[in-house]
């Protein structure tokens, strides 16, 4: 009976994410989806993409919101998070779809978030979805980034060449996929491309394929463009932001996840 | 606050989140304002560390002191200690990311003897002197405390004092003195000399030891006059005015433990006599059903975790247990909040908490008999029958459990071929047990994971003075068990018999065992509990080096008469009580739990608890 910790069981819930896209995945009427973003900031940055959701878990009990459970032997939490982020990089542009059992202000969902939830994680928008929506996963299209790059790029080297860069027909980089690597064509992937900086530092604006049907992270973009510098590149000193996730909507063009699929209040009184 | 780590080094180690801190619930406080600053210190990796109920409690213990700042230090994995020597960088606390050397006190929590070498090793990382004889006025006092500083001696030349006994009791005293002492300016020297003061604190350099040629110890002798003969372990007397904390640290990522922890009673009343913790943690002291219920209320409110860990030694000794399950089970069912219950007897399991808690959620069940036959679960004071054992797990299969974990122990004294066959003959009467249910009722294959750890001696049982079985005896022991089972529903495994050997060592180790931890962690040795990093040819050449028979600590029987290495500690019970229940155990003659009937162990001396109900 006395265990030391080493012998200790693992006893972890497998929480497994909802994707109600999915066949076979009926969605109980009673049930409301809050559509909500936040950021995931310096403090946070190192936290991987389950535990964010595990941590959304426990903000969600604290903050006592009427989640809805699934059904079954072990109930969890019906929450879906979006693309998950590369460990290190900072967001102003994480989404989540947490499905509540009682219809409520979407702004209480984040209000009583944002008094419990840990440092450089925020919530800034909440939405009811009303209209007919893919989960927040399904839906992304696109991902617009801020890199600050390492001082080896100077901001006359990046204004003189980024057109250029883009100007390519075809850039190649090596993609590493399960079990091996391969040549791909990035270029269309490569929504934009901008030199951003300012006085302090070295930024640059990317805009990116992201989501199920084509992803682009934005380190081998800059790395190929090192490369076409003739720059060392030094993975670990680069720094990314995330500022958004985005769909593509026949007749709407680019939207953020978060726009037109709801209403940020119900009429309730709840400030 | 900014990470103690830069980035990019941060983003080339493992689990990087180990070292950021931000978790729900930590203490911010401005360091520039506060008297004192203690690092409890954490001989292990972060997610082990942070599972630790002790942590919890004296975390906030000590916080809720305007005067101290309590932060956590935990032992940086080998990645990034490599990292932190390339780059000259200290070890630091979580909270501040400040380094530890600059402390007043480090106070590290002694779980595991397999963790020893990673004491030494933070100290090193953290740039302090090793042996406190070396440790100046700008060094932090080191304080070790923990079910394993109950015999100190191998450590002793490192660490200032010992705090023996539970957190709660002393620590406002021994910071006040601290406080006071500085204030006067008086120095660590002045500063330990009056914690001599105290029943409970051991300071090892304030007593000689002498040697006989044997190597037995031939004297052991205060030399200061205010040092004690004995140091007494204090315990806390009452468990529902005594603090406990209404929050829990909640990691950002996943760690070993990761749920609200309930403390629902100290010690056992059991007494099984190869059981440390039933001996040093005694008397059974326990909280009330109200107090519990309330604290599970505050802890899941602010943590937000959706499972309540009971935690105890035999959980299912605790007198309130029935009203208390049914307290939590009615007041969280609907929060979506499980139970989960570590450790539980199968002789005291009822089939209807099982379905109530059923009704939640479902996992494995952990069965401890510890020995094959009941001659040797006689010889063990593990008073359980095989008939019990086969109703219990009768229950639970009934109640739609399918796998089971049976624990059992090899190298037992007095143990025969006979009782390690019964290891495999009970294990598969358990598989047979799920067989005898109608086949509707059974959904899936029963799976049976007996597994067998090494028998390791340890101070303050009635087997302290037992050899304990050397590397081949153990492994041909765990062969005779293997050879028996053939059924392919039962799986065994048998834990690592070097590890059991050199825990043995150290267990039961004495001053001079220290030179042997020293020199193993010169080799680099650390993380000694982790399989893979665990080297044992460097601990064997260190024990070659130093001249210390690691036999001589492990495989040796003692005689009564023998000087231990922890005599001049006492947790309550009384050697003769341990001399008596080591003959008892000889002629198989099992011993009545406390609340049977007091057998007169000694701990009453405390003045409350079972002994008194
Ligand atoms: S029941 Fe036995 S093994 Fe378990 S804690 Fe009590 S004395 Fe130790
Ligand atoms: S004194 Fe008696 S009741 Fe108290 S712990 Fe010892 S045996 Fe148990």
């Amino acid at each position: 009976m006395v265990q030391n910790v080493l012998e200790g069981v693992f006893v972890m819930n497998e929480q497994k994410q909802i994707d109600y896209s999915q066949k076979g995945y009926t969605k109980p009427k009673e049930h409301f989806i809050y559509r909500v973003k936040f950021t995931k900031g310096e403090e946070v940055k190192f936290i991987g993409h389950l535990d964010i959701m595990r941590l959304f878990q426990r903000a969600i009990k604290r903050a006592k919101l009427p989640v809805a459970y699934s059904q079954g032997f072990n109930p969890h939490q019906l929450l879906s998070f979006a693309n998950p982020l590369t460990l290190g990089t900072t967001s102003e542009g994480e989404y989540g779809d947490f499905e509540m059992a009682e219809k409520i202000e979407p702004a209480f969902v984040m209000n009583e978030l944002n008094k419990t939830l840990p440092k450089g994680v925020k919530v800034l928008d909440s939405v009811l979805i009303t209209q007919k929506a893919q989960s927040a996963m399904a839906s992304i299209d696109g991902a617009k980034y801020i890199v600050y790059a390492d001082k080896k790029l100077t901001k006359e080297l990046l204004e003189k060449n980024i057109n250029e860069f883009l100007a390519q027909k075809e850039i190649f980089v090596m993609k590493k996929t399960k079990n091996n690597e391969k040549i791909t064509d990035i270029r269309k992937d490569i929504f934009d491309m901008k030199n951003i900086s300012d006085e302090r530092e070295i930024k640059i604006y990317l805009y990116l394929a992201a989501g199920s049907r084509r992803n682009l992270k934005p380190e081998p973009v800059i790395k190929s463009f090192y490369e076409y510098l003739g720059l060392e590149f030094e993975k670990y000193y680069m720094k990314y932001h995330r500022l958004d996730l985005m769909r593509k909507e026949e007749g709407k063009g680019w939207l953020a996840l978060g726009e037109e699929i709801g209403v940020r209040s119900i009429g309730g009184k709840y400030e | 606050m900014k990470n103690r780590i830069p980035d990019e080094i941060l983003l080339q180690v493992e689990k990087p989140a180990r070292y950021t801190g931000n978790e729900i619930n930590m203490v911010v406080k401005d360091p520039n304002k506060v008297d004192i600053r203690f690092g409890f210190c954490f001989p292990d990796v972060y997610e082990v560390g942070m599972s630790h109920l002790g942590l919890q409690i004296l975390y906030y213990f000590l916080n809720r002191r305007e005067d101290t700042y309590c932060e956590r230090v935990f032992a940086p994995w080998t990645d990034l200690e490599q990292k932190m020597r390339e780059n000259n960088i200290p070890l630091f606390s979580i909270e501040t990311q400040q380094d530890i050397k600059d402390f007043d006190f480090l106070g590290f929590t002694l779980q595991y003897e397999m963790s020893y070498t990673n004491v030494l090793n933070m100290l090193d990382l953290a740039g302090i002197p090793l042996f406190s004889k070396y440790r100046t006025e700008k060094d932090p006092i080191i304080v070790c405390g923990g079910s394993c500083a109950y015999n100190p001696e191998p450590l002793a030349e490192f660490v200032d004092f010992f705090y023996l006994g539970e957190g709660e009791v002393l620590y406002d005293d021994i910071l006040e003195l601290y406080k006071q002492n500085k204030k006067a300016g008086g120095t660590k020297q002045q500063f330990l000399e009056k914690l001599l003061q105290f029943d409970s604190i051991y300071i090892p350099k304030y007593y000689d030891v002498t040697y006989k040629e044997n190597g037995e110890i031939a004297s052991f002798l205060p030399n200061h006059k205010n040092a004690r003969k004995i140091i007494q372990k204090t315990v806390v007397l009452d468990m529902d005015t005594v603090y406990y904390p209404e929050k829990q640290l909640v990691p950002l990522i996943d760690v070993v433990h990761d749920r609200v922890t309930l403390e629902l009673f100290r010690g056992c009343i059991r007494g099984c006599r190869f059981c440390q913790a039933g001996f040093v943690y005694r008397p059974v002291r326990e909280k009330t059903a109200q107090t519990l219920l309330k604290q599970a209320e505050q802890l899941v409110k602010n943590s937000g975790h959706e499972e309540i860990s009971l935690i105890s030694l035999s959980t299912s000794d605790f007198t309130c247990f029935e009203e208390l399950a049914n307290g939590l089970l009615e007041e969280f069912s609907k929060e979506e909040v499980s139970l989960s219950l570590p450790s539980l007897r199968i002789d005291a399991f009822s089939l209807e908490l099982m379905e109530k808690i059923q009704e939640v959620r479902k996992s494995s069940l952990t069965f401890a008999p510890e020995a094959g036959t009941q001659r040797l679960r006689n010889v063990i004071n593990k008073n359980l029958t095989e008939e019990e054992i086969l109703r219990g797990c009768a229950l639970a299969f009934s109640g739609g459990w399918t796998r089971v974990k049976l624990y059992f122990m090899i190298g037992l004294p007095t143990e025969t071929e006979q009782d390690l066959k019964g290891i495999a003959e009970l294990s598969e009467k358990i598989v047979e047990k799920y067989y005898e249910l109608p086949k509707e009722k059974r959904p899936r294959p029963v799976q049976v994971v007996a597994s067998s750890s090494c028998f390791v001696p340890k101070p303050f049982t009635p087997f302290q003075w037992d050899a304990q079985n050397t590397f081949d005896e153990f492994l041909q022991k765990a062969k005779t068990v293997k050879k028996q089972i053939t059924k392919k529903q039962l799986k065994y495994q048998y834990h690592d018999v070097k590890l059991s050997f050199l825990e043995g060592v150290i267990a039961r180790g004495d001053r001079k065992v220290a030179k042997a931890i020293y020199r193993a962690w010169q080799l680099g040795c650390k993380f000694d509990g982790w399989n893979d990093l665990f080297q044992y040819d460097k601990w064997i050449q260190a024990f070659e080096e130093t001249g210390i028979d690691p036999a001589f600590y492990a495989n040796r029987e003692r005689s009564y008469d023998e000087i231990l290495p922890w005599d001049h500690i006492s947790v309550g019970v009384s050697k003769q009580f341990l001399i008596n229940e080591r003959e008892k155990a000889i002629k198989e003659e099992v011993t009545p739990n406390c609340r049977q009937e007091c057998s007169h162990c000694g701990a009453k001396c405390f003045g409350r608890g079972v002994c008194y109900e």
